[in-house]
């Protein structure tokens, strides 16, 4: 007997609890085998473009916070390296050395946090995060003595 | 350190290639006309010691008497970037080259200038918003929307 079969498109949908954030699929699927693919996006699209026309140029400094949540200071630090660039300023040389001590360790900290969430998603249930995130409380500490967050490093 | 590459010495060697294309040039970029985009982008990638094989990104602002799109092409082989530049006039159907034959990355990119900004890419394969939904009225990013 022969079994009639057709691919059929599935959705996997803006909330899922394996994809990371908020990204939609639309799979043809043959079987189990994935045949085409249609991504949409856009769900988590915030406009900070549009904001930041309307701000002042230290205004925008916490709307680039926002941009990668993890590692914070290294957006606002593109963002003022562009200003002083257009504006024409130059910086003390003390603080490009601590711009760039502070990136960085923003830096190290959200590899951290990758490289845990990459380590459950490939299948130990929760024991890599905790282990970075631990790790990542002693950078924390550090830049908690020269600033006072109030959701991100700033 | 990837090497930023002089906007005019580029302009330089692209005069003779292309002549009459290059509206002006400076230390950080390169300001193109738009109907000689495609032939410049696509000499760029292939000239050998040039080897633009790589889209950073495309973007585009709203300049109230035209609109301008920034590219911006790296070299990984390399190691020099580049940043080009090009505007269109008209603000009731702007055109510009689509770039896709050259970098599939830009796919993403100029759907998105469409949707925001509404300027039409001609020769892209699926010229359609992105995520903006149907029957939006307006584009967002223009100065004017609100």
């Amino acid at each position: 007997m022969v079994i009639k079969t057709e691919p059929f498109v599935l959705n996997i949908g803006p909330q899922h609890p394996s994809t990371h954030g908020v990204f939609r699929m639309k799979t043809t699927l043959d079987g189990e085998v994935v045949v085409d693919m249609e991504p949409i996006f856009g769900y988590l699209h915030r406009g900070i473009e549009k904001l930041a026309e309307e701000r002042t140029y230290t205004g925008i400094i916490p709307l680039t916070d926002r941009i990668d949540y993890l590692s914070a200071m290294i957006s606002n630090l593109a963002y003022v390296r562009a200003v002083e660039k257009l504006a024409g300023i130059t910086v003390p040389e003390r603080a490009e050395y601590l711009r760039v001590i502070m990136a960085e360790l923003q830096r190290i900290a959200s590899h951290l946090i990758a490289v845990g969430a990459f380590l459950n998603d490939c299948g130990a249930f929760m024991t890599p995060i905790v282990y970075m995130i631990r790790e990542r409380e002693k950078i924390l500490d550090l830049l908690e003595k020269l600033i006072v967050p109030l959701r991100t490093f700033t | 350190m990837t090497v930023s590459l002089s906007g005019k010495d580029i302009a330089r060697r692209v005069e003779p290639q292309v002549p009459g294309s290059v509206v002006a040039s400076s230390e950080d970029s390169l300001l193109v006309k738009s109907p000689s985009l495609l032939e410049i982008l696509a000499w760029l990638k292939t000239s050998p010691d040039l080897d633009f094989d790589y889209l950073n990104g495309i973007t585009a602002t709203d300049y109230f008497d035209y609109f301008e799109a920034v590219y911006l092409i790296s070299s990984l082989q390399h190691n020099h970037i580049l940043a080009l530049k090009t505007r269109c006039y008209g603000r009731d159907n702007p055109v510009l080259p689509s770039v896709v034959s050259l970098w599939r990355g830009a796919d993403f990119q100029e759907r998105e200038i469409h949707d925001l900004l509404g300027i039409t890419f001609d020769g892209h394969p699926n010229m359609k918003p992105i995520f903006l939904w149907e029957g939006y009225q307006g584009y967002p990013l223009r100065k004017d929307y609100l």
